[in-house]
């Protein structure tokens, strides 16, 4: 207490039973409860409630425990939460702690070093934390070895060779005095863009093996008035007696669970939400990128009655990249805007639909499905673990903000962004020190130099 | 050990190179009684290599030795014949000022301010030994046979202890440019228990300018408005000299790869470690055989004198070769060479015998700075320099050291670099080192050191003033932007000018400053905004453009402060410790790092060592105070 004034948080058991318990110890445990807990806070005493976003939309019911300090495991002032034991729950409530600022995820075997810290514990119950700390790196270690051995360790250590060496080039043209460097930004895009679409592919793999096991959500985005809440009604109507709404979900509650062609599909709309005034733009632009973060596929809905407007093309332009299908709904009113001939609309993939007639609905379901799961699905992944897909697709965001950068002439900025990916990627591979790697890269492979 | 017969001091400065000038200056402004041994007065802040201050990350240090309250860039202000802003292409974080310098006159100048400095001795003499008591420093003992008591001595020994210099066959133990070495104190070290290692550097030729042809090679010009190291300086007017840009071609690569064999680094005479980032036209054409050309700089060395500084053509083959490849060079063909270029070996220690603060482990009171610690380049010597003589001051003065972390400096990153790391190559200092480059600017180094360094008594009252100033500035200018603004046809004239598309409704102005390219004088034009001076300016558009990724690093670094608020205790015993891993082990009795933060960065210690040492600090702490409660 006296050296640790930072709060952490961590799930405290594995995701997939039927309550997921997330742990949280530090002087803002307390702020942190009453933030997203809307159920009384009263020492050590279990009390019902829900989650609730930063809008106050409720996302999960729950039960949580605090205990103040210092009678608590750690010694700190503590929070339990415990929540349904769904993959998507348990990712909602880390995203929403990480939204606070409060907290900051807690280190391997971290509980337990404060609870030693604190005093909680004496010195030969402290000496088997260490050999727990020491004894889950060398686990890790091993599986770190074993992956070494396999195809995927070959494949990411080829984009990051690729990603070092690109970030080379951008260290060299920095660090060169002479304005001699090899400053071919044309080619370095051309680079980056290769890069980026392979570990695209990769994360795409990661999050379909993940979505078979796990599911998958979908955002529902689009302007005011589009027809979102009509679509996200029509899709679970049709689905009637497959439907199982979250347990706790309430009238205002924005995600619906849906099995759309035997995949469990969690949609996210943005029903419920105020949409007025000069803000309209800003709002939707904003949540459009707030929601399509976490999902894994994104629908763009255009009004069929009337052309495209900037507030449209504004919340296009924010989703660019992402996995996307376009709807275009209001099938049953006179058309303004339709699929071309190949069934593209803007250069994706688009569906006409009508929530009133049921029009367009199956075919719209079958393309998610197929987004979600393209092929077969029966190929088998090279990345699978989800921490692996998590990097790769932070990886991807960072490479395409480099690509911008570099377009911009800010070659500091994009190396912070490649310097970033490259991280991620060593991360993955649990390789040294990628600092001085990429030193040594960029003298192995430029004349650096007076 | 007794019989001082000579005066004494509080600090003897070993070296006045750019190391050892900024070392002495330091501590006595801090109002110590410092002594300044040089082997030559004549080669007091001497350019040895090229005539140039500044330049990619270089220009960072400068800012920053300035914003601590050093000489290097005040001087380089005075004595500059010219001055180049690089990188502006690239995005503000990398911006670096580059100045051409007279060398003479920086020499003259430097000097003259050692002299004029109230505490400064200026001594020709050669240090011979370091004197200790009870294993800590007590004194220095010179070639003449004087012997000074002092309660600190900071060694800044640059490339003279034991050097000799290398022209292909012809090999003579010497100091640079045909000066004397220094080859006593070397032994004393050893004596002390250091071990020694031989780095080596270059240099070209130097030519006369009036037997080059210049229609022949592309000029390159000083930036106007002039811009300026110093944040004292306020105006620079002064005539700019061009250096020029040619370039080798393949006739030049084949003569140098027919006489490779009589180069003494492929023919084996020397056989220290030379640095990746400077090598010689030797290395560049063997390990770049595919290059046709490779660029060269010509420098003027001043403006009394007619001598050229060949910049990318630094050699150690024989004066024939040299004199032959000059030949193929356009704009060369007819040069005359003045002095020959060569190579220089020395003696340097291995800096992971330091703690943070540049002081020697082994021996206390004994600091080192510059190329004795594998470093290479004026700049990077200039901040040990001031940063091992302010802290050799405080220790004197009984105060707590200085340290500048990762996240404060590209001092702290060069210091952290060579003492935690470690160096197997004269080290220079590149922007791709310092992680947190996006903070760590040259426009803000004034707003990030000048008041943290203030407590030390190195800063004076107006360099502090001048700071508020600038800081109310870049507050007021700030406010003004903290408004939003209708669109109109003078600012979707703008935007259109720049690629970007008109707005809708209202904009705000600090968000207009995000986009690349618009400028606050732009807006100046359009709106109603002070007229806030350049510094500031620059400073506003910096945070503005990457306020996002000023955020991130900020977040970082806080993380990194809280591992290095974590002090290890001087007297742990790693190999006690069983939870360690061997290696970790090793690695952490050999480097003693100062804190878990710079314990995390040695290569071979795991996040779960750093988790391992944390709660043993703890237990060890406890321990403790229990025993103290006895």
């Amino acid at each position: 207490m006296i050296m640790n004034n930072s709060t952490v948080f961590a799930l405290s058991t594995p995701v997939g039973g039927a309550i997921t318990v997330m742990r949280i110890s530090g002087p803002n445990s307390r702020a942190l409860l009453e933030k997203l807990f809307t159920g009384s806070i009263c020492d050590r005493r279990i009390s019902f409630g829900h989650i609730v976003c930063e809008n106050g939309e409720k996302v999960d019911a729950c039960t949580a425990v605090y205990y103040a300090a210092p009678r608590s495991y750690t010694g700190e002032d503590m929070a339990e939460i415990m929540i349904h034991g769904s993959y998507a729950a348990a990712k909602k409530l880390t995203e929403l702690i990480d939204g606070t600022g409060l907290a900051e995820r807690a280190e391997p075997g971290e509980f337990t070093k404060r609870a030693y810290l604190n005093g909680k514990m004496d010195l030969a119950q402290a000496e088997a934390v260490m050999d727990v700390i020491s004894a889950s790196a060398e686990r890790s270690l091993k599986a770190a070895e074993a992956q070494l051995e396999g195809r995927l360790s070959a494949v990411i250590g080829g984009l990051y060779e690729r990603v070092k060496l690109a970030c080379a080039r951008m260290a060299n043209a920095m660090d060169d005095d002479t304005g001699e460097a090899d400053d071919d930004t044309a080619g370095s895009a051309e680079e980056l863009r290769g890069i980026r679409e392979e570990v695209e592919r990769l994360a795409d793999e990661g999050m379909r093996s993940r979505i078979l096991r796990e599911g998958a959500r979908v955002a529902i985005i689009g302007s005011p008035n589009v027809g979102k809440s009509s679509l996200l009604n029509a899709l679970l109507l049709r689905e009637r007696a497959i439907v199982t709404p979250i347990p706790g979900t309430t009238r205002d509650t924005v995600e619906e669970s849906a099995s759309v062609c035997g995949i469990p599909v969690v949609f996210v709309d943005t029903a419920g939400i105020r949409e007025s005034g000069d803000e309209v733009e800003m709002i939707g632009v904003e949540r459009a990128k707030r929601e399509s973060r976490g999902a894994e596929l994104v629908l763009w809905l255009a009004d069929g009655t009337r052309e495209l407007d900037e507030g449209d093309e504004a919340i296009l332009r924010s989703v660019e990249g992402r996995n996307m299908l376009a709807v275009i709904t209001k099938a049953d009113l006179p058309n303004a805007i339709a699929p071309d001939k190949d069934g593209l609309f803007r250069g994706k993939r688009a569906y006409s639909i009508s929530s009133v007639t049921g029009e367009g609905l199956e075919a719209l379901k079958k393309g998610v499905a197929e987004a979600l799961l393209p092929g077969d699905g029966s190929s088998a992944a090279l990345v699978t673990n989800s921490r692996h897909t998590a990097a790769l697709t932070a990886a991807a965001e960072m490479l395409r903000a480099a690509e911008e950068r570099l377009s911009d002439g800010l070659t500091d900025a994009a190396f912070f962004e490649m310097r970033s990916a490259m991280d991620r990627l060593a991360g993955i591979l649990g390789t040294g020190d990628a600092a001085e790697e990429l030193i040594d890269a960029v003298f192995a492979n430029f004349c650096l130099g007076k | 050990m007794t019989g001082f017969s000579d005066e004494k001091y509080d600090i003897a400065v070993i070296g006045a190179g750019h190391a050892g000038c900024e070392a002495a200056l330091a501590s006595a402004r801090l109002g110590l009684k410092v002594l300044v041994l040089c082997v030559d007065l004549d080669s007091v802040a001497l350019m040895a290599c090229n005539p140039s201050i500044g330049g990619t990350s270089k220009g960072h240090l400068v800012r920053e030795i300035d914003a601590l309250g050093g000489e290097m860039g005040v001087a380089a202000d005075e004595c500059f014949i010219q001055m180049r802003m690089l990188n502006t292409g690239k995005g503000p974080a990398v911006h670096s000022l580059r100045a051409q310098m007279d060398k003479r006159r920086y020499h003259e100048r430097m000097k003259a301010v050692l002299e004029r400095t109230e505490g400064v001795t200026l001594r020709q003499d050669e240090c011979s030994r370091v004197l200790t008591e009870n294993g800590e420093v007590c004194g220095v003992e010179t070639a003449l046979g004087a012997r000074y008591a002092c309660s600190a001595c900071v060694v800044c020994s640059g490339v003279y202890l034991n050097s000799r210099v290398h022209t292909g066959e012809y090999n003579r133990f010497r100091g640079p440019s045909g000066l004397a070495n220094a080859p006593l104190l070397s032994a004393s070290l050893g004596e002390l228990g250091f071990e020694l290692r031989r780095f080596k550097t270059g240099t070209p030729p130097r030519v006369a300018s009036a037997s080059l042809d210049y229609s022949r090679m592309e000029p390159q010009y000083g930036d106007v408005p002039i811009p300026h190291f110093s944040f004292m300086t306020d105006e620079l007017l002064k005539e700019q000299v061009p250096c020029h840009l040619t370039y080798t071609n393949s006739r030049t690569h084949e003569i140098i790869r027919e006489n490779l064999h009589r180069s003494p680094m492929y023919a084996g005479a020397i056989r220290a470690t030379g640095t990746r980032y400077c090598p010689s036209i030797e290395d560049k054409i063997v390990k770049f055989a595919d290059r046709d050309r490779h660029q060269l700089f010509i420098e003027p060395e001043g403006l009394s004198t007619d001598e050229m500084y060949v910049q990318g053509l630094s050699t150690s083959l024989p004066r024939d070769v040299q004199e032959a490849m000059l030949r193929t060079i356009p704009g060369m063909e007819n040069s005359r060479i003045m002095r020959y270029g060569y190579a220089i070996e020395y003696d340097c220690i291995d800096p992971t015998e330091l703690d943070a603060s540049l002081m020697s482990r082994r021996v206390p009171g004994l600091f080192f700075a510059g190329q004795i610690n594998g470093s290479s380049g004026y700049e990077e010597a200039a901040a040990q320099g001031i940063y091992a003589g302010l802290n050799a001051a405080l220790r004197v003065k009984g105060e707590e050291p200085f340290i500048l972390g990762r996240g404060d400096a590209y001092i702290g990153v060069l210091c952290d670099d060579l003492t935690v790391k470690g160096t197997n190559e004269p080290y220079r200092m590149m922007t791709c080192r310092a992680e947190y480059r996006m903070l760590l600017r040259q426009d803000n180094a004034d707003l990030r050191l000048t008041e943290k360094a203030r407590r030390t008594g190195l800063v004076s009252e107006e360099r502090y003033a001048r700071l508020m100033r600038k800081k109310d500035r870049v507050a007021k200018a700030f406010s003004s932007l903290d408004r939003a603004v209708p669109a109109s046809p003078e600012l979707d004239g703008l935007l259109a000018s720049l690629g970007y598309s008109p707005v809708r409704g209202s904009v705000r102005l600090d968000t207009l400053l995000k986009r690349n390219g618009v400028g606050y004088t732009d807006l100046m034009r359009l709106y109603d905004l002070p007229d806030v001076g350049r510094e500031a300016v620059d400073e506003v558009e910096a945070e503005a453009l990457y306020g996002g990724y000023i955020k991130r690093q900020e977040e970082e670094i806080r993380k990194l402060r809280r591992l290095e608020d974590e002090l290890i205790p001087e007297e742990i015993d790693y190999m006690t410790i069983t939870n360690l891993r061997t290696e970790a082990r090793q690695k952490l009795s050999a480097i003693r790092p100062r804190d878990l933060g710079r314990a995390s960065r040695i290569s071979g210690v795991s996040p779960a060592d750093i988790a391992v040492l944390s709660v043993y600090i703890k237990a060890f702490s406890k321990e403790d105070r229990n025993e103290d409660a006895r």
